[in-house]
């Protein structure tokens, strides 16, 4: 079952800031939900066990160059833009 | 506005379009008058396009005026609000979308487009489409029309409730785990969820890749064949599309039901469905018999571990869907955080409600190191057991009946906050998705209180003509009640 430190750290992996109460929170619904999650575990895989992957494409397009979107409409939903970039924080 | 009936079929809609009993302009009118008047008992629409759905009302009119129309000219719609609109805003019922504007049309929305059909606009979800009662909405939740103090089903709840309530004609919802067919059960419409690859996801906000459709909900089998007609095939912008050259969604209404084998597996017929859906489905399996089909019964035995894997699968695909919200190109983004990782982690934290957040951290559990073959693994394996298991069954049968849901709709606030409560709940609808199959909602009966019954048909892959067809025979016999508001 999880810990309050895995859950910590399955919230940095998703990259979300949690509070301690809120990790509280969360580590207990995780407890039930993975209790549920656990019905995998009995499962017989057996040798003939295979893995399938629906989005096998059905044909990819050829690589050709094309327009791509115009500028100004990628940039256009940017909270905070400086010039044609998107700006973040400080980095280095 | 004469001749007009807002529970009318697209298809007599469009016959009134073109006998000139009403106009495109009139038709679109009388449908915004409605949600002016009704939407803010329901909650469904997100966003309404008043001023753009009246302009393209007058182009489908010049269309039709030309003698140039096409099925869905001039109808108008409502839209699931994870379908990227160009130029209005699509939220995914969340803050971090709150105000985001796509500069580009989805393709189902082009080709809706291309037949001059009304947008009349966006309807309202769980957010990014994570949940079973469409309260999850960071706009608030849905209402259904049958009865205002219960949930309408999710996460398609505003497409569902607008179609039964005669706020649109028909509507596109999205499927993951049931999120078209169980909503359309609990508000007494018709819903199906196509084939995975009939329909472009192309400008569908992504939940969980693998399993995501993009299908009709309408008020019949039919109108749903329309819908579908419209908007399915090969499109370049999703690798995963089928090419289904000169497909008739409606070629096999009217088919005599002597040579169909209906199969009736028992896991779905056991104790946590409620005695009233059984008996109502139950009910529906024996009308199709007295119309000439053979029923069987079957079984799917990995159906008890299908929660599980559907749950493990989608939220891994969810985990790296949304890990794009970072708030720097698009979305909500946090006003505080001094270094990248810490504007990330506030955007993240402010932007998804408490479920977005539950399903990431879940997925992130099933990939990460020491779990992935435990749960990841197993589950994908788990998905091949039950593509196994209903090839072998649909070599013997035409189609599967099933519930669509175990329950009728509950009451707002009954078990929306217990997640696991919520997840079980799944069980009816998610193997369609594991599976790739087409499936059809359609309503079969009311409980004692009103409530709309549905019942699930289930088909080969690219067979959606067998499941319309079927349901279309049974709704001809049935005796439909409409919501009343």
């Amino acid at each position: 079952m999880l810990d309050l430190d895995e859950t910590r750290h399955l919230a940095e992996l998703s990259k979300i800031s949690l509070t301690e109460a809120e990790l509280q929170t969360l580590a207990d619904e995780m407890e039930q939900i993975i209790r549920l999650m656990d019905t995998v575990a009995e499962f017989q895989s057996g040798e003939d066990a295979f893995a399938v992957d629906p989005t096998a494409y059905e044909a990819l397009r050829a690589d050709q160059v094309a327009a791509s979107m115009p500028r100004e409409d990628v940039l256009s939903n940017a909270q905070v833009r400086t010039d044609a970039c998107f700006q973040v924080p400080k980095v280095v | 506005m004469t001749g007009f009936d807002a529970f009318s079929s697209v298809a007599a809609l469009s016959a009134g379009l073109q006998s000139r009993a009403f106009s495109a302009p009139e038709l679109t009118q009388a449908y915004l008058d409605r949600i002016a008047a009704l939407n803010d008992r329901l909650n469904a629409y997100i966003t309404v396009c008043a001023d753009e759905a009246m302009r393209q009302a007058e182009a489908a009119q010049r269309r039709i005026d030309a003698g140039q129309a096409d099925a869905l000219t001039g109808i108008p719609l409502g839209i699931k609000d994870n379908i990227c609109t160009s130029g209005v805003r699509t939220t995914c019922a969340s803050r971090m979308l709150e105000t985001f504007v796509p500069p580009y049309d989805a393709t189902v929305i082009a080709r809706l487009k291309a037949q001059d059909a009304v947008l009349l606009g966006k309807l309202n979800m769980d957010e990014f489409a994570m949940g079973g009662s469409s309260q999850t909405s960071y706009f608030g939740g849905v209402k259904n029309p049958y009865d205002t103090s219960r949930v309408p089903g999710g996460s398609s709840g505003g497409s569902a409730a607008a179609v039964a309530a005669g706020l649109c004609a028909a509507s596109l919802g999205s499927d993951t785990g049931g999120s078209i067919r169980q909503p359309a059960a609990f508000c007494g419409v018709t819903g199906l969820k196509p084939t995975y690859g009939a329909v472009s996801r192309y400008g569908l906000v992504a939940f969980a890749s693998s399993l995501d459709q993009i299908g009709p909900i309408a008020r019949t089998a039919r109108d749903c064949a329309l819908l579908l007609s419209a908007v399915a095939g090969r499109d370049e912008n999703d690798g995963t599309s089928r090419a289904l050259p000169d497909v008739d969604y409606l070629a096999r209404v009217g088919m005599s039901l002597r040579d169909v084998t209906i199969g009736l597996p028992q896991e779905f017929f056991e104790d946590y469905v409620s005695e009233e859906v059984r008996a109502a489905v139950q009910a529906a399996a024996e009308h199709f018999r007295s119309l000439g089909a053979t029923l069987k019964t079957v079984s799917l035995p990995s159906l008890r571990y299908a929660v599980a894997s559907y749950y493990l699968i989608s939220s891994a695909e969810a985990a790296s869907n949304l890990s794009r919200y970072d708030g720097i190109k698009y979305g909500y983004r946090a006003q505080t955080g001094e270094t990248y990782e810490e504007l990330i982690k506030n955007t993240r934290r402010e932007g998804f409600g408490s479920e977005v957040k539950r399903r990431i951290v879940l997925g992130n559990y099933a990939l990460s190191s020491g779990y992935y073959d435990a749960y990841y693994n197993r589950a994908v394996q788990i998905r091949g057991r039950i593509r196994e298991e209903y090839a072998a069954l649909l070599r013997e049968c035409d189609c599967i009946l099933t519930p669509t849901a175990p329950t009728v709709s509950y009451p707002i606030g009954q078990q929306e906050n217990d997640p696991v409560r919520m997840y079980s709940a799944d069980i009816c609808s998610v193997t369609a998705n594991i599976a790739g199959l087409p499936a059809l909602s359609t309503p079969c009966g009311y409980n004692a209180q009103g409530l709309p019954i549905g019942m699930c048909l289930t088909g080969r892959a690219f067979d959606e003509a067998t499941l319309i067809a079927l349901a279309d025979a049974f709704e001809s016999d049935f005796s439909r009640r409409e919501a009343q508001l």
